[in-house]
């Protein structure tokens, strides 16, 4: 199947509202935009959380979430600024942010051990869908190697949030 | 160190530099040695080094690190992209630490006993952070 189709399909379990599907491939300033917009959308997810949860491990991992994203993003930025570039808005964008908007309608509804398991089964199943697309579409399409380089690196980081969030649902005993 | 310019410093100069009165500039007269921080990983992961030595932590991620000891007795606190940590250790002894952000990363310092007839002085881990030099 369509990588991008996947994806998209993706953001429809995600509660994201997807637009009409191109078919045409990112471009290098695309992605940078994705790629900026996902980690936008988890510092929000996690200012939420520090706003309602008052379970320590819950807010322990919404602090790392908006200390790691925001210098993912610093640094995604100090890229684009040196390669004086801007980023590109696209479908893929605009359907994370709007699937975001409607979650986050949904969490701040919740409180109490609804709202940490909420939260913390969308981290998980958040950073799943970032993480292959970021592996498995991004890193293979981008052309400039220093972009290639920080989405390695930024893989890396989602990854050990996946496994972070992955202990955290168990932990909270939430049921799957 | 490779990869890394002097030049890459100039933005970070002076960002978070935790240097005590007295400590700052101050010699030990033992070696610096380093462990990278690179994808969420310390580098070595086992490093013995002499009492009166120095480990220089050096975080090549974009995400923030710590390395911070079990027990509770020393710690670099917060090391941004680009950014060191320091400890001097200057007791024999096993020192177990991990990242206070991610705990998954564990490693470990090892000082080495002194040499036989040589006097064992004990000071308190002291800590220098500061860019990237």
């Amino acid at each position: 199947m369509n990588t991008k189709l996947t994806i998209l399909s993706a953001c429809l379990a995600l509660s994201v509202a997807t637009p009409a599907i191109s078919g045409e491939a990112m471009n290098d300033l695309e992605i940078a935009h994705t790629a900026y917009t996902a980690g936008g959308i988890d510092i929000r997810y996690a200012h939420l959380a520090l706003g309602i949860s008052e379970t320590p491990e819950v807010r322990e991992f919404a602090e790392t979430m908006i200390r790691d994203h925001s210098a993912v993003n610093d640094a995604a930025v100090a890229l684009i600024e040196k390669l004086d570039v801007t980023p590109q808005d696209n479908e893929m964008s605009r359907a994370l942010a709007q699937g975001a908007a409607a979650k986050r309608g949904e969490l701040a509804s919740l409180d109490g051990h609804a709202f940490d398991c909420a939260y913390a089964t969308n981290e998980l199943a958040y950073h799943q869908l970032v993480n292959q697309t970021v592996e498995e579409t991004f890193i293979p399409a981008v052309t400039v190697p220093e972009l290639e380089a920080l989405l390695s690196d930024a893989l890396v980081t989602f990854k050990a949030h996946e496994g972070h969030a992955e202990h955290m649902v168990a932990a909270l005993g939430c049921e799957s | 160190m490779s990869g890394l310019s002097r030049r890459d410093l100039g933005a970070f100069a002076g960002a978070l530099v935790f240097a005590s009165p007295g400590l700052a500039g101050a010699s030990n007269g033992g070696r610096t040695h380093d462990v990278e921080i690179h994808r969420f990983a310390y580098r070595p992961a086992v490093l013995t080094v002499a009492p009166g030595d120095s480990v220089q932590w050096l975080n090549r991620d974009p995400a923030p690190h710590t390395a911070t000891d079990r027990t509770g007795h020393w710690d670099t606190g917060e090391i941004g992209h680009r950014e060191v940590g320091i400890v001097t250790f200057s007791s024999p002894g096993r020192h177990r630490y991990f990242c206070a952000y991610h705990p998954h990363m564990t490693a470990e310092v090892i000082v080495a006993e002194p040499r036989h007839g040589a006097a064992a002085h004990h000071i308190e881990p002291t800590r220098r952070n500061g860019p990237w030099a």
